[in-house]
Parts: C-alpha cells; sequence; structure tokens
C-alpha cells in the first residue's frame, strides 16, 4: 500500500503504476460515490455517473499536473459529468419523481439505517441543486470555499452564500432529525427545488 | 452543536456584511467555517460510523455482500461490479497507453506513404521501360543488349516461321517495308564497327546475290522490290561510314534493342544468319570444334532458309 499523497499517487499511475491508483481509487471511492449520489438521490444514475467520473478521470490523467490539488481536479470532472448527466436525461425523465421515490423509500431505509441519516439525506435532497452541489462539495470532498467557488464557476461570495443557506437548513436537520424536516422557504436568488428548475439550471 | 439559524437572518447578515466592510465580512466569514466544521462533525458522526466500516471491508477485500450483512452498515458504496469495472479501465488504460496507438498510427502512415511512392515508382518505370537504358554506346563498340523474355526475334522462332520472317519475296508493300527494316537494323549494326565497314558492304552485296538466286529460283522476284531494297542498302552504306557515337541514344538503343540477326554461342564469334557463306563457316567451326549436335542443328537451320544453296563438299552428306 501506497502512503503518498494523492498527488504523487496520480503520478505513479500515470507511469502506468496500477497499484498507486488502486490507493487512490479506495481512498476517495466512498465519498466520490456519495457525493454523487446526494447530487441525484438514485442509486442507479449515480452508479452510472459514478462509473462514468472515474472513466473521465482515467482519459484525462495526462492533463493532470502534480502542482494542482487531485482532490479538486478530480470533484471538478465528477461536479462537470453530474451536470452533463442532468443535461443528457430525456424530458420525460423527471428528477423530482426520481426524489420522491427515493423520500418513499426512506421509511424502510430508517428502519435499517437510522432515523438521522434518514432524515439529513432528506433534508440534503431537499435543497436546491446550487445549495446541495457546493455543501456535498464540503461534506463529501472537504474542500476550502475557495476551491468550492473555483469548481463551481462562481465568486468566492456567492458560494459562501450558499453554504450559509445550505449550513443553516442542514443545522436545523440535525437539531431535530426526529422531527419531519419542514422546508425552509427559498431564497431570493435561489430557485425552487424542483427538478424542473434544477434541469433548466443545467440546460 | 450550535442553533440553526434562520436563513432569512441569515441572508439579511450576509447582506449586512458586504455594506459594511471587510473586517465584517471575515467575521461572516469566520462564523461560516465554524458553522461548516461543526456540521460537517455531525454529518460524519451520522454517516461516517457505517462508512468507515465499509471502508475496512472494501481495504480487507470483503464485497458488498458481506458488509451488507453488518446490522450498522449502510449500502452507499458502489456495487462491486463498479469497482472492478473502473480498476479494469485503469489498467487497460496503462497497459495500451495513448502514446503507443499514436505511435503506431504514425508507423501505419509512413509505411501506407512508402508503399504508395513504391506503386507509383513502379507505374512510372512500366509506362517507359526504355528510359533507364539510355546508355550512349562507346564508339568502336556495339551495344549488345541481351534481349528481354518477352522479346520476340527471328532466332527464338520456329524455323517455318523465322522462313516466313526472312522471306525476300514479300507479297504486299508491308511486307516489303518489313524486309526493308530488317536489312537496315541489320546493317546498321554492322555499321557500328568502323573498321568492318567494307567488308560489310561485301557481305551486303553477297546477300543480295543470294538473295536474288533464291528470288529466281521461287519465280517471285519484283525488281521494283529490289531496286527499293538495292536503294535502301545504298542509303545504309552511306550511314555506315558516319561514326556510331554520332547516332542519336535512342537509335542505338533500338538497334542493339532490335538486333537480331545476330547470335553469340558464348566465346564463338557471332554469325550473320542473313549471310549463306558466314553462315555455313560458323556451322564449319561448330563442326570443327567438335559440338556436332550445335552444328547439326544449325545446318538443319540453315536448310529451312536457304534450301536450295550449293553447299560445300563437307556438307553435302549432311543434306
Amino acid at each position: 500500500m501506497h502512503n503518498g499523497s494523492d498527488e504523487e499517487l496520480m503520478d505513479l499511475y500515470r507511469q502506468g503504476n496500477v497499484a498507486a491508483f488502486d490507493e487512490l481509487y479506495s481512498r476517495y471511492r466512498q465519498p466520490l460515490y456519495r457525493f454523487i449520489l446526494r447530487q441525484v438521490g438514485e442509486p442507479a444514475t449515480a452508479n452510472d455517473l459514478y462509473q462514468g467520473s472515474w472513466e473521465k478521470i482515467i482519459q484525462a490523467r495526462d492533463q493532470f499536473r502534480s502542482s494542482q490539488s487531485f482532490r479538486a481536479w478530480m470533484y471538478r470532472i465528477a461536479r462537470n459529468h453530474v451536470i452533463d448527466g442532468f443535461r443528457r436525461m430525456k424530458p420525460d425523465t423527471d428528477l423530482a419523481d426520481q426524489v420522491l421515490e427515493s423520500h418513499e423509500r426512506l421509511p424502510d431505509e430508517q428502519m435499517e439505517q437510522g432515523e438521522r441519516q434518514s432524515a439529513l439525506k432528506r433534508a440534503i435532497l431537499d435543497l436546491p441543486p446550487e445549495q446541495r452541489e457546493v455543501i456535498m462539495l464540503r461534506l463529501e470532498g472537504g474542500l476550502d470555499i475557495a476551491t468550492i467557488a473555483k469548481i463551481t464557476g462562481v465568486n468566492p461570495e456567492t458560494a459562501k452564500s450558499r453554504l450559509r443557506y445550505a449550513v443553516n437548513k442542514l443545522q436545523a436537520c440535525t437539531q431535530e432529525y426526529t422531527q419531519p424536516a419542514h422546508p425552509e422557504p427559498a431564497a431570493p436568488n435561489e430557485g425552487p427545488t424542483d427538478s424542473r428548475s434544477m434541469r433548466k439550471r443545467y440546460e | 452543536m450550535s442553533k440553526p439559524k434562520d436563513p432569512k437572518n441569515s441572508h439579511s447578515d450576509d447582506q449586512r456584511s458586504t455594506r459594511s466592510g471587510p473586517e465584517v465580512r471575515v467575521d461572516q466569514e469566520g462564523s461560516l467555517e465554524a458553522d461548516l466544521d461543526e456540521l460537517e462533525n455531525s454529518y460524519r458522526e451520522i454517516f461516517d460510523q457505517a462508512e468507515e466500516i465499509h471502508r475496512a471491508d472494501y481495504a480487507a477485500g470483503r464485497r458488498m455482500a458481506e458488509s451488507v450483512a453488518r446490522p450498522s452498515s449502510t449500502p452507499e458504496q458502489p456495487p462491486d461490479m463498479i469497482d472492478q469495472a473502473v480498476q479494469n479501465m485503469a489498467r487497460r488504460a496503462v497497459e495500451a497507453p495513448d502514446g503507443s496507438s499514436r505511435r503506431r498510427g504514425l508507423w501505419m502512415g509512413g509505411f501506407a506513404t512508402f508503399s504508395l511512392a513504391v506503386i507509383a515508382l513502379s507505374l512510372i518505370l512500366q509506362q517507359d521501360p526504355g528510359q533507364d537504358l539510355d546508355i550512349a554506346p562507346v564508339d568502336g563498340l556495339s551495344v549488345k543488349r541481351d534481349r528481354a523474355p518477352a522479346e520476340s526475334s527471328a532466332d527464338d522462332l520456329d524455323p517455318a516461321s523465322r522462313q516466313l520472317f526472312d522471306s525476300t519475296a514479300p507479297d504486299s508493300a508491308n511486307e516489303s517495308a518489313a524486309t526493308a527494316e530488317f536489312e537496315e537494323r541489320s546493317t546498321m549494326k554492322q555499321s557500328s564497327e568502323p573498321e568492318s565497314i567494307s567488308a560489310e558492304n561485301q557481305r551486303v552485296d553477297r546477300l543480295s546475290e543470294a538473295r536474288q538466286e533464291r528470288s529466281a529460283a521461287k519465280s517471285a522476284s519484283l525488281p521494283a522490290e529490289e531496286d527499293s531494297l538495292r536503294a535502301r542498302r545504298e542509303a545504309d552504306r552511306d550511314e555506315a561510314i558516319s561514326p556510331t557515337a554520332s547516332q542519336p541514344p535512342d537509335q542505338a538503343n533500338n538497334e542493339s534493342q532490335e538486333n537480331f540477326s545476330v547470335r553469340s554461342f558464348g566465346d564463338q564469334p557471332a554469325v550473320d544468319r542473313e549471310d549463306p557463306e558466314s553462315w555455313l563457316d560458323y556451322i564449319s567451326q561448330l563442326k570443327a570444334a567438335g559440338r556436332t549436335a550445335d552444328s547439326r542443328q544449325e545446318f538443319r537451320d540453315f536448310r529451312q532458309v536457304f534450301p536450295d544453296y550449293p553447299l560445300p563438299d563437307e556438307f553435302s552428306s549432311w543434306d
């Protein structure tokens, strides 16, 4: 097992060391998957997007420079791939239905995974996509605000604002996870949470 | 865990911080960072207990079925098939790097270009086969080139055809012209040897006489044609006086290329089969050299061409 940094492992992999990639993969396998799953809310779609993201990472390995952060580079690729996935969705495929489907399964999951997890998942899925994106880049990717702003293509102030709204909503959920999460009123500069607005945003 | 903030208040805080200057913004940013850290801790507390188990399972090589069987686990991880697919993809990408395919593409491109050039060159050479033979003959030497197998000549013909070829009693003007052309070539070859010009003239005369005899024997002589042949020979003599080197290279090539009547047997001298005496001399030399079979064959050929020519005593028994 390699103990080097992500960037060193990526360099080794570019030179043909497959074991380095395996180590890198084991480090980001779970966070990247959850990042995507929290975005789309549906495991089948998340599986496709997850595999596609890694495919893009592998294909773009020669474009990676060791001077940059591998984590930021990887999440940027994954984020762009997720947005492409939204764009590719057929018009009759409504993400809201998928999310609702996901919500409908929650009671069963609550039985297995605990109420707190389910409540937090639901709260994340209830976030507007812009807020969900930035908060997951933080919670799963561990990225700072400047990097999040760079990845999402907005200025840092906008990123902070989105994070602030997301934090407030999720904190409310973690405080009262046993209570049903009441959707917060939409922020003036953020769109509604339905999938039509999500897709419109990415189109 | 901190008390959740009202988003409206939070938004107004952001707006206030933007209006009131950088110091307040730093405070707000610090507050946001603190809230993010707090949320992150809660998030990890909620999810990572189970995820740690998953991560340990993955590192230990256990697969999902086994992992899901744990009571506290959550299946929020990619399926094993996807793990395998991604790792295979990564392996294949390294084993067959893009660079090698680019190099292979370059190699194929170079090979295709080279093949195209070779094909084009061979086509050009096929269209102009005499181009590589533009060698001017050296003074005093005749250009004798091996004939290509595809080139036909009088020597390669069967006796009947050769007789037809050598016939001096043509039935039409075309045949007459062909015969004249043949004579001209034969003579021009000889003209490449300046020292033998006078002997050549004598041989031409002898040949003419012999043909006259044959023509008379066949009762098919054409006086007008003979006259034209004579005129042609006169012209040939004139041309033979001029040095060979002064001839254009194409003409020299044509002469050497179509030198039908001369054949050489190794170190034996060339024989002119248009001249019966010379041919008989040659047969006699073969006989004297002990090459009986060759001499017999030559004699048979001779008889095919000159059936009525009076033979010396030494060949009278062969007839």
